[in-house]
């Protein structure tokens, strides 16, 4: 090797060496982070309007007040020809609206077994709620709402579905001892969706 | 030159379940019935026809528990007399008043200016067969009575009887009267 193949193996190692020391100083991390969320399943129940069974005449023998869903109101007492029913029966009324699911949305009807007048201390002041009724429709003002309260099918990302709902009822053991007044109790509806 | 690290980080939540829930009430209202009542089957008390005795003077009797007719002096000629009579009846009912247009009943049976005295007498019954005394009416009051209340009915039967006296050969022919109007109020 000769004199200048050597200075010139020596001048490359010195450069080297200072650019490896100068470049570890300079290093940095750029970190760019997104983070993607999908719309959450909403189901909510609205439009609540109460049942009420109108107003009866109280008469001397025991009979029934029926709310039928699916039919117009008439003379909704039965059982005691000396009672009489005032008219201005009301289905119980709601609807539900269920957004950005894909499972189907699960619907629970609780009837209270009884209702009873405020402040009520014995069995002359409750009726028995013996059964419910409900129905079900497309929209509020259907002219024919069908028996049955079917769950909501699943309608998946970005749509929402409306279903409109009756609700009925029987209410037994009415005479003439019961007190007189107005009788009340909560009919609890809950639905419940998945994503 | 400078590295970059590119990180992408999708988030994508757990399943998760979303419920809501909704109170509708029931309600239902009862009251009593009201109650409802009737004065019926009304008919006139008549002392029928009297013939005037020939001296003193003759009185005659319709006897309102019985119905019976005497006359004193008796076997006095009287012919088509009959007690008067009505009902009540009525439903839901716990009281009720029948009422007079007059404070009592009549003294007297007039005919234009002439008149007969008279002295009522009333009896009441609950079947119309056995009948007792009813108490005397007065104060605009004929009768005041009770019945069973709500989801019951009632009723009560009533005669109107009494003495006519003081008939005599000077009496004026005619027919004498007297009117009574009986109102019903229930409650």
């Amino acid at each position: 090797m000769s004199i200048h193949t050597l200075h010139r193996c020596a001048s490359l190692l010195i450069g080297l060496a200072f650019l490896l020391i100068g470049s570890v100083h300079a290093q940095t991390d750029i970190t760019a982070s997104v983070t993607i969320t999908r719309p959450a399943a909403s189901c909510a129940v609205s439009g609540t309007q109460d049942l009420t069974f109108g107003t009866f005449t109280l008469g001397s023998a025991t009979g029934s007040a029926t709310s039928t869903p699916t039919a117009t109101a008439s003379n909704r007492f039965s059982g005691s020809p000396s009672a009489s029913w005032g008219g201005s029966e009301q289905w119980g009324t709601f609807a539900v609206a269920v957004s950005n699911t894909s499972t189907a949305t699960s619907l629970t009807i609780s009837y209270p077994s009884n209702i009873q007048t405020s402040g009520c201390g014995n069995a002359n002041c409750r009726i028995t709620f013996s059964s419910g009724a409900v129905a079900n429709g497309a929209s509020a003002g259907a002219s024919t709402f069908s028996s049955g309260a079917p769950n909501i099918s699943a309608t998946g990302l970005g749509n929402t579905t409306n279903r409109y709902y009756r609700l009925g009822g029987s209410l037994s053991g009415i005479s003439s001892t019961k007190t007189t007044g107005t009788y009340e109790g909560d009919i609890t509806v809950s639905v419940t969706c998945g994503t | 030159m400078k590295p970059l690290l590119y990180i992408l980080l999708l988030c994508l939540p757990p399943g998760m379940l979303h419920a809501q829930s909704g109170t509708i009430a029931a309600t239902i209202s009862f009251q009593d019935p009201s109650p409802s009542c009737g004065l019926y089957g009304a008919d006139d008390l008549s002392f029928g026809s009297v013939r005037v005795p020939g001296s003193g003077t003759v009185s005659v009797t319709v006897n309102a528990q019985t119905g019976s007719v005497t006359t004193v002096p008796s076997g006095h000629s009287v012919t088509g007399a009959s007690v008067g009579d009505f009902y009540v009846s009525g439903s839901h009912v716990s009281s009720y008043v029948i009422g007079m247009n007059t404070q009592n009943m009549p003294t007297a049976l007039t005919s234009g200016s002439n008149t007969i005295p008279y002295a009522a007498s009333t009896a009441t019954s609950l079947n119309g067969t056995t009948w007792g005394s009813a108490p005397t009416p007065s104060r605009g009051q004929f009768y005041l009575g009770s019945a069973g209340g709500t989801f019951s009915s009632f009723t009560r039967h009533f005669r109107i009887g009494g003495t006519i006296s003081s008939i005599r050969l000077t009496t004026p022919r005619a027919t004498y009267s007297a009117t009574v109007t009986l109102t019903l109020t229930c409650s």
